[in-house]
């Protein structure tokens, strides 16, 4: 089952893309914030000065995500991507801004019907025992909602489990084990099979696959293509692997420290990245082809999110960095035709 | 749980190869797991755990079948004999029974008070620990899953319970209330709901960090499935150790409160009221009216903490220093 | 020291084994590998590989139920298996260290950095003046890029970044000018652009001194742009060895082909990724004869005999009955 390029024409996609998408962010911040409790406010009453914490996990970012997708979030570590996916999935909600599923506000869905909206985005996570629970056998654990919400009739719940299960590479006849009971590759198929269980659209992997070994990795990889092309997938491809990420997605979009920093065609990003951030992520592509090299690497740490720098965030760390960029955020504009950066140096050109 | 065969079949070229290389690494299927039996197996291969088992379950099936396995019916004033008060072990009745550890001070034979008060004891113990474990775990789920205010108001509760001698609220309360063995039970609810509450708190909030959670709320379920099946299964493993140990607890606790002869009535002595029975005669030479209820007692909170103790390192390896 | 050699460490038929319920199982298994001064070398494996079990086996870190039941392992020439714990301990964090993926295991987090530093430089040279041996910590903190080491040296681990504290990690590792230094996944837990600081700073201050290094990883991409050879590890076996480019253009073992093939950016985007079938066979559960067999797509019925690792042309080792010929490749 290899994906053929030609089963999806530009024009096909052109089309695509004047439809509604599936999910679309719109301007989604979520902030973090540590409340000050009664004895912060009786010290702040006696004069003591509030240190009120605030992390902008995810600041202003705005993205849509298209019917049979993969879109890659890429960035590292503290840069929000993982909230963001949080976000996405529902299990945790943004504190300004709207997420929109087939163009409707999920946030003023009746509640009669939000868990149907809940459904559709399932999360695949990076720790696959974790995320089993250790005291189900895994034949519950994948058939617990499905059964709950009554995905298929009750009479056809058996096989569709079944069905689920090996498509996902489990044996069913292992559903009556537990999750200590299987390798790290497994446990993952398995939570795949969870989520698929319930029929979902979409689906948010975050660092699916990262804690998994590499022959383990491909395997996991292939099924998520395999699956995309049987239900028709749309995939938020949450990872900090730029190999990975190049690999699996038609979009990617970079953030940097909250912010969105650049987005377009895995492609076009692929060859001609704007921002400098992306320049120096994307330098780190690990390729067997790059051997004894010397490391062009850029400079610095990634600066603690709770005092982010002023303007841009990455200036600190930048080659390029001009007065501007200490002073005022850059927005996201097209530089070319789908592909978006958020740099003062566009403003020149 | 790697079937290697299968991994055969899909990279060999022919059938016929691939089914001489399963034949060659077929390895004997793995036991199903059994974890509740496997706890239980390894309580008893540690020879403290089975000793303390063998303690508290002889003594439970004593207690159990006490009105039909004591020689006297201790409580029945009509076949006490004052006569025979306080015999030493051994004596025989005028009516020709023996009393094989003696009588108390009303003529009683002390080795049927002692099997009815076991069943005083421990069903004070475990109803008083059941209903307590009830409640606390309720209040600490509550208390772990809604977090904010909830959880303020319900630990602060815990703080302030805990902070008094549960010896004291119970004397207090008893003298409200008091005596009687659904009295009692009160007290010993009100001063151990606290311990639960506190424990499954804390384990709920470790479970509630879990990936299975957020998958769980991923996948839409209520939150009453996600605390009810999810967090609190996965938070017995500490909570089942405290329960046996305040079990143990809560049976010290009442002997105690009957000792100081605020317990039960003197009609249905306890261990407790045995021993405080027997008490004044200690120095009088008449050491069995004392002795055997006490060690009764003792046998009793030991067998419990000995298999507690071993549960706790089965149950919650992290649990251990 | 008694007997110099060519080589700064050589393993010599290591075996080391963890004694279970069911008698004893080998997590390591006849492993020969050596690495001359300044040499960078990749043990490269995947989780239950016996890499990690190799490294700590080297350091002398093996605890019960584990233990090194076979072979030798050469230290500038002297047996670690043979000295006694006390030489062996002075041996450990001067001679040799070790950097972990949580370098916490070597940090105390109640403790200043100073004073863990100098602590390490004390323990093997109990006569050093404490202002030349702060300022050896701060010469060290510095040469790993930790910008204003002299402030820095007050702080604790705490206030460190991840990266910052594997770089902490490192200058202690290096502190006593080792000989050998084995670094287990230092980079797997950072950031890509953190890793590759790290990577670059660790060749360039391996060759400055002429330290030999043995980097433990998952990640053959590391491995690539590191090492000078390689050895790849496979249920508690190498399976093969050789020189870094040779390896990668043409591995001569199934189990290294197959690794190469499913990195994804060496596939083209969106293709089916080459896969191996299956996982590592569990500790005591290993097949018969050659242990990848159950995984491999050249499988034949004599590869259910033993098999040893077989010296090649040029400086190389496959461990294989039918070991890949170049340009040979299943789909």
């Amino acid at each position: 089952m290899t994906s053929d390029p030609q089963a999806n024409p530009a024009t096909d996609q052109v089309a695509d893309k004047q439809q509604t998408p599936l999910l679309e962010i719109d301007h989604v911040t979520r902030r973090f914030e540590r409340k000050p409790d009664f004895a912060a406010k009786l010290a702040a009453r006696l004069g003591a000065p509030i240190n009120r914490r605030t992390v902008h996990a995810v600041d202003d970012a705005s993205f849509a995500i298209h019917r049979r997708e993969v879109v890659g979030l890429v960035g590292e570590s503290g840069c929000g991507k993982s909230t963001l996916g949080r976000i996405v999935a529902g299990i945790d909600n943004p504190t300004e801004g709207r997420i929109l599923y087939n163009g409707q506000d999920v946030a003023h869905v009746s509640s009669r019907d939000i868990d149907q909206f809940h459904l559709k985005i399932q999360m695949i996570f990076q720790d696959p025992l974790d995320s089993l629970n250790p005291r189900y056998r895994i034949g519950k654990s994948v058939s617990e909602a499905a059964r709950y919400h009554k995905v298929v009739p009750e009479l056809e719940m058996d096989a569709h489990i079944e069905k689920v299960l090996l498509q996902c590479g489990v044996d069913p006849a292992t559903q009556n084990r537990f999750p200590h009971q299987f390798s790290g590759g497994q446990r993952q198929r398995i939570g795949i099979a969870r989520a698929l269980a319930v029929r979902p659209e979409m689906v948010v992997c975050d660092e699916a696959v990262a804690s998994l070994d590499v022959s383990i990795q491909a395997q996991i990889i292939n099924l998520f293509m395999d699956l995309r092309d049987e239900y028709d997938l749309a995939y938020l491809f949450v990872s900090h692997d730029i190999g990975v990420v190049r690999h699996i997605s038609d979009r990617v979009v970079v953030m940097y420290l909250g912010r969105i920093v650049e987005q377009g065609s895995t492609a076009e990003l692929f060859a001609r990245p704007n921002h400098p951030y992306t320049q120096a992520l994307l330098g780190q592509v690990p390729s067997l082809k790059r051997r004894h090299s010397s490391f062009h690497t850029i400079k610095g740490e990634i600066p603690s999110p709770l005092k982010p720098p002023s303007g841009c965030h990455f200036h600190p760390r930048c080659p390029h960095a001009m007065d501007i960029c200490r002073q005022a955020r850059p927005p996201l504009k097209n530089v070319a035709s789908g592909h978006m950066a958020a740099c003062h140096l566009n403003d020149q050109s | 749980m790697t079937d290697l065969s299968t991994n055969a079949k899909s990279v060999a070229q022919s059938a016929e190869l691939a089914a001489q290389i399963a034949a060659a690494n077929s390895f004997p299927p793995e036991p199903p797991a059994r974890p509740v039996r496997r706890a239980i197996k390894r309580v008893l291969t540690d020879p403290l755990g089975l000793l303390g088992a063998l303690i508290v379950i002889v003594l439970l099936l004593a207690a159990l079948f006490s009105s039909w396995i004591s020689p006297q019916n201790p409580y029945d004033l009509a076949v006490l004999d004052i006569m025979d008060n306080r015999l030493p072990p051994g004596s025989e009745s005028f009516s020709g029974m023996t009393y094989w550890l003696g009588t108390d001070d009303q003529g009683r034979d002390l080795l049927s008070a002692i099997l009815y008060g076991l069943r005083t004891s421990i069903f004070v113990g475990i109803v008083s620990a059941g209903i307590a474990l009830v409640i606390g775990s309720v209040m600490g789920l509550v208390s772990a899953y809604f977090g904010g205010r909830t959880d303020t108001l319900v630990m602060r509760l815990v703080d302030i319970q805990l902070s008094f001698p549960p010896i004291l609220v119970a004397l207090i309360l008893l003298a409200i209330l008091g005596q009687g063995v659904d009295k009692i039970i009160i007290a010993l609810v009100v001063t151990q709901w606290a311990y639960y509450a506190r424990t499954v708190r804390g384990a709920a909030l470790v479970e509630r960090g879990r990936t299975y959670v957020d998958a769980a709320r991923c996948l839409a379920l209520p939150s009453r499935m996600v605390t009810l099946n999810h967090i609190l299964p996965n938070c017995l493993p500490p909570l089942i150790v405290v329960a046996t140990m305040r079990v143990a607890y809560a049976v010290s606790l009442e002997a105690t409160l009957s000792f100081l002869g605020i317990g039960l009535p003197v009609t249905e002595p306890s261990l407790g009221l045995l021993i405080s029975n027997g008490n004044k005669y200690m120095l009088s030479g008449d050491w069995w009216i004392s002795v055997f209820p006490g060690v009764a007692l003792l046998l009793l909170i030991v067998g419990i903490n000995l298999v507690g103790d071993r549960l706790r390192d089965v149950l919650n390896p992290k649990f251990k220093d | 020291m008694t007997s110099r050699s060519d080589y700064t460490l050589e393993l010599r038929g290591l075996e080391t084994v963890f004694d279970g319920e069911k008698g004893a199982v080998a997590a390591v298994r006849n492993v020969n590998l050596a690495i001359k001064p300044g040499e960078i070398v990749g043990l490269v494996g995947e989780s239950g590989s016996g890499k990690s079990v190799t490294g700590l086996s080297i350091m002398g870190l093996i605890d019960r139920p584990g233990r090194i039941s076979k072979g030798e392992i050469l230290l500038n020439g002297e047996d670690l298996r043979k000295v006694s714990a006390k030489r062996l301990r002075s041996l450990r964090g001067d001679r040799m260290a070790m950097i972990f993926q949580d370098p916490m295991m070597t940090l105390n987090p109640v403790l200043r950095i100073d004073t863990q530093m100098i602590e390490a430089i004390t323990a093997h040279d109990p006569k050093i003046e404490k202002s030349a041996a702060r300022a050896r910590c701060r010469d060290a903190l510095g040469m790993v890029g930790i910008p204003d080491p002299d402030e820095r040296l007050y702080a604790y681990p705490h206030q460190f970044s991840g990266g910052m504290r594997q770089r902490v990690a490192i200058a202690i590792a290096m502190l006593n000018n080792p000989d050998l230094i084995i670094a287990d996944e230092p980079t797997t837990a950072l950031d890509v652009t953190i890793q590759a600081q790290i990577i670059a700073e660790m060749q360039k201050l391996c060759k400055e001194r002429g330290t030999a290094l043995i980097w433990i990883t998952h990640d053959l991409t590391v491995v690539a742009e590191l090492t000078q050879r390689v050895y790849v590890m496979y249920a508690g076996s190498v399976v093969e060895e050789g020189l870094l480019d040779d390896v990668l253009d043409h591995p001569r073992h199934p189990y290294t082909q197959g690794l190469i093939r499913s990195i994804p950016s060496d596939n083209a985007p969106g293709a089916r990724l080459f896969q191996i079938p299956g996982m590592t066979p569990p500790i005591d559960r290993m097949p018969k004869g050659c242990r990848f067999h159950p995984r491999c797509p050249y499988v034949q019925l004599d590869c259910l005999e033993d098999v040893e690792l077989v010296p090649q042309e040029g400086e190389r080792s496959v461990r294989c009955v039918h070991p890949i010929r170049q340009g040979e490749q299943v789909s």
